[in-house]
């Protein structure tokens, strides 16, 4: 695809619009373990005290780690309670559920498969009137389960619901740093990953606010390149990424499909006031904006990067990120929000929206 | 505007005939995995209507056991570049063929998966932002040796839906979710600490292990029932409104003692063949190509799709046909 093909590449919700209403992000929960685990520790833990300089590699200082008594379940219902708390709206109001996590760790390092663990944090939170299952979708997951509720409620099937995940994912780092030996070893992105726990409510909003539009695709030919399973030398995952040609075939091939839902939206690159993409790297983000905006002919004009403080937490990273910078009070009123996907599959999601009251609500005066 | 279901192609592994009794290892290797179940089940649903994988705009996988317990990327995105449609990338040089991509993500719910994509498929298209949608499950023993008390034969299944008449296809979803029951039937992978210590970390494996426990059949039947009542009275029907009724097939004796308690005749559930007994994810798939083969399905004025699996989760969908 040329920079200036005009296919439809991208699903999208919001272009050729004969849906009655929008949804808009209600509220935004977050739920981070207590331990925190540092790039030094995590290094020093090492089996074969690879030389890596991780740190200065991915900007990474530090991550969250799940501990005794923590997991993937708990990180949930942490998050959809502390979501409820802020929200307007009680467990009860909620139609839909969607459990979004890669990880479904619950009572340990002990992964579900059955029941959904949606049924179980739908529970455990008290929506009882909610419709519950499981998407998977690697680090797009949250994204899609707010692509899929926001048709539901656009098109007046439901009028809110909450979407959730709970990633318990830095046990990867445990175990890859049994095996790593060398640099260009295929687990060195199981280095950066964290745990986190997040929630959104979304809302049935009058045309004209919240999500104007949003869209996805997968490029599956690229589908191979990151590859997750049960963990061969402890409990919990491995993984086995090509980190590099990941980052390449992203930065080569979104270009177009990021104008696609830019023109759908009828605003620029440069109308963006706040970028939020996947959370891999400080480096990865900074080289990824910068030949991006060069192919875009224009730059956002700010880019989000948590990674340094939170690491990769997978599904998670967007509304994490979102989470901090509206309880520091940085977004304001009007702000043009992105927030980009790229994931194993190759998935790519962008989903953009407008600031609104959100933000007094947590915490901004102006 | 409708959506209706197009076609619907079930896979099974080839059997190696008696020699498999005697060699285990060939047993082993002529069985596919649920990606290779996956993938033949959509080709042939894609053969049986002529269409090309490029024109599917969705496609959902709902399997839940796959190859060596694959945990990321979703299972559809590999079935998405398996068929063709429109991979991107170098395959098709990022130009979708159809004017569109494909877009592809996993949803799990049990047996009760099928229900849930069909209602993800039916909210997008009506709303008109999909043509064609495609729904795919498969699941097998993701790694014999690691796996306790799996009960589920292999068997894999794709379905393609697209935009129907006025009046024909999906006409309502019902959920139910039973949560006093929710440990009744669970599966999980956890690491087993091996008997011989070894070192270097060596010393266990991650097995995938499923319980269930004693009465879990008679839970499932109560739940069903429960929420079929409530969503037929929802609907302004009783049971004998329905022509035909497609179930899961997990536990095996779920659509007999169903039957026997709807009391209703023989022939208004859907038969699958002995390969689907027990089948998880795919075996309503089974039942929608078993009736579609027989003529019953297009025969069959209002249909209702009955799914259980664990949680107890229920999962029920009404579908009706115009007048032939």
């Amino acid at each position: 695809m040329t920079d200036t093909d005009n296919s439809n590449w991208m699903m999208m919700e919001g272009q050729q619009d004969n849906a009655p209403y929008n949804s808009r992000f209600e509220s935004i929960g977050r739920k981070l373990p207590q331990h925190i685990l540092t790039t030094r520790e995590l290094m020093a833990s090492t089996r074969h005290h690879p030389d890596i300089q991780l740190e200065r590699l991915t900007g990474i200082h530090e991550r969250r780690m799940c501990t005794d008594g923590e997991d993937s379940f708990t990180l949930a219902v942490g998050a959809a309670r502390d979501c409820l708390e802020k929200s307007t709206y009680q467990p009860g109001d909620m139609e839909m559920l969607i459990n979004c996590s890669i990880t479904k760790f619950k009572g340990g390092l002990s992964n579900r498969f059955e029941p959904a663990l949606a049924h179980s944090i739908k529970d455990a939170i008290g929506a009882c009137k909610a419709l519950s299952f499981d998407i998977g979708n690697a680090c797009a997951g949250m994204m899609t389960g707010v692509f899929i509720m926001n048709e539901f409620i656009r098109n007046g099937e439901i009028e809110r619901g909450i979407v959730v995940s709970g990633e318990s994912i830095a046990n990867l780092s445990t175990n890859a740093a049994k095996q790593i030996r060398f640099i260009f070893s295929k687990q060195l992105a199981s280095l950066t990953v964290g745990d986190a726990g997040v929630a959104v409510i979304l809302e049935r909003a009058p045309k004209g606010q919240g999500i104007p539009v949003a869209g996805f695709t997968t490029l599956s030919d690229h589908s191979r390149l990151c590859l997750g399973f049960p963990s061969a030398v402890g409990p919990g995952a491995a993984m086995f990424t090509k980190a590099r040609t990941i980052h390449k075939v992203a930065i080569d091939d979104s270009p177009p499909l990021l104008k696609q839902v830019l023109d759908a939206s009828g605003l620029s690159f440069g109308d963006i006031d706040y970028v939020i993409p996947h959370q891999t790297s400080a480096r990865a983000i900074e080289k990824g904006t910068r030949e991006i905006s060069e192919r875009l002919g224009v730059f956002p004009k700010n880019v989000v990067v948590t990674v340094d403080e939170f690491g990769n937490t997978a599904s998670t990273t967007h509304f994490v990120a979102l989470y901090k910078y509206l309880t520091e009070g940085r977004f304001k009123r009007g702000d043009n929000i992105m927030l980009i996907s790229f994931a194993s599959g190759l998935e790519v999601g962008v989903i953009i929206f407008t600031m609104d009251e959100l933000v007094e609500r947590y915490g901004r005066k102006d | 505007m409708g959506v209706k279901i197009e076609a619907a192609a079930t896979s099974v592994p080839e059997s190696g005939g008696n020699l498999e009794l005697l060699l285990p290892l060939l047993r082993r290797h002529r069985h596919k995995g649920a990606l290779a179940l996956a993938d033949e089940a959509a080709n042939k649903c894609l053969n049986k209507t002529k269409r090309q994988a490029s024109e599917v705009g969705l496609l959902i996988n709902v399997g839940i056991y796959r190859d060596k317990n694959l945990g990321e990327p979703a299972l559809a995105s590999l079935i998405q570049e398996d068929i063709g449609a429109n991979p991107g990338g170098k395959k098709s040089a990022l130009t979708p063929t159809n004017q569109h991509g494909t877009f592809s993500f996993d949803l799990a719910n049990g047996a009760c998966g099928v229900i849930n994509a069909f209602h993800l498929l039916d909210r997008f298209t009506r709303s008109g932002i999909l043509e064609l949608g495609m729904i795919v499950a498969s699941d097998t023993d993701p790694g014999p040796g690691k796996t306790q008390n799996f009960p589920h034969p292999a068997a894999g299944g794709a379905v393609l839906l697209s935009q129907g008449k006025e009046g024909e296809g999906f006409r309502a979803f019902h959920f139910e979710n039973f949560p006093e029951f929710e440990t009744m039937q669970e599966s999980r992978v956890s690491w087993r600490v091996s008997q011989i210590p070894l070192p270097f970390g060596w010393g266990g494996k991650n097995v995938l292990q499923l319980k269930e426990e004693p009465g879990y059949i008679a839970r499932c039947v109560e739940c069903a029932e429960l929420a079929l009542n409530r969503f037929l009275k929802k609907q302004h029907l009783n049971i004998n409104d329905i022509d035909l009724i497609i179930s899961s097939q997990y536990p095996p004796e779920f659509p007999d003692i169903l039957e026997q308690h709807l009391r209703l005749p023989g022939d208004h559930v859907a038969r699958v063949s002995e390969a689907f007994m027990g089948a998880l994810s795919a075996a309503p798939i089974a039942g929608i190509e078993a009736s579609m083969r027989s003529g019953r399905f297009q025969k069959a004025q209002k249909v209702v799709f009955i799914t259980v699996s664990a949680g107890i989760s229920v999962g029920l969908a009404l579908y009706e046909q115009t007048a032939i």
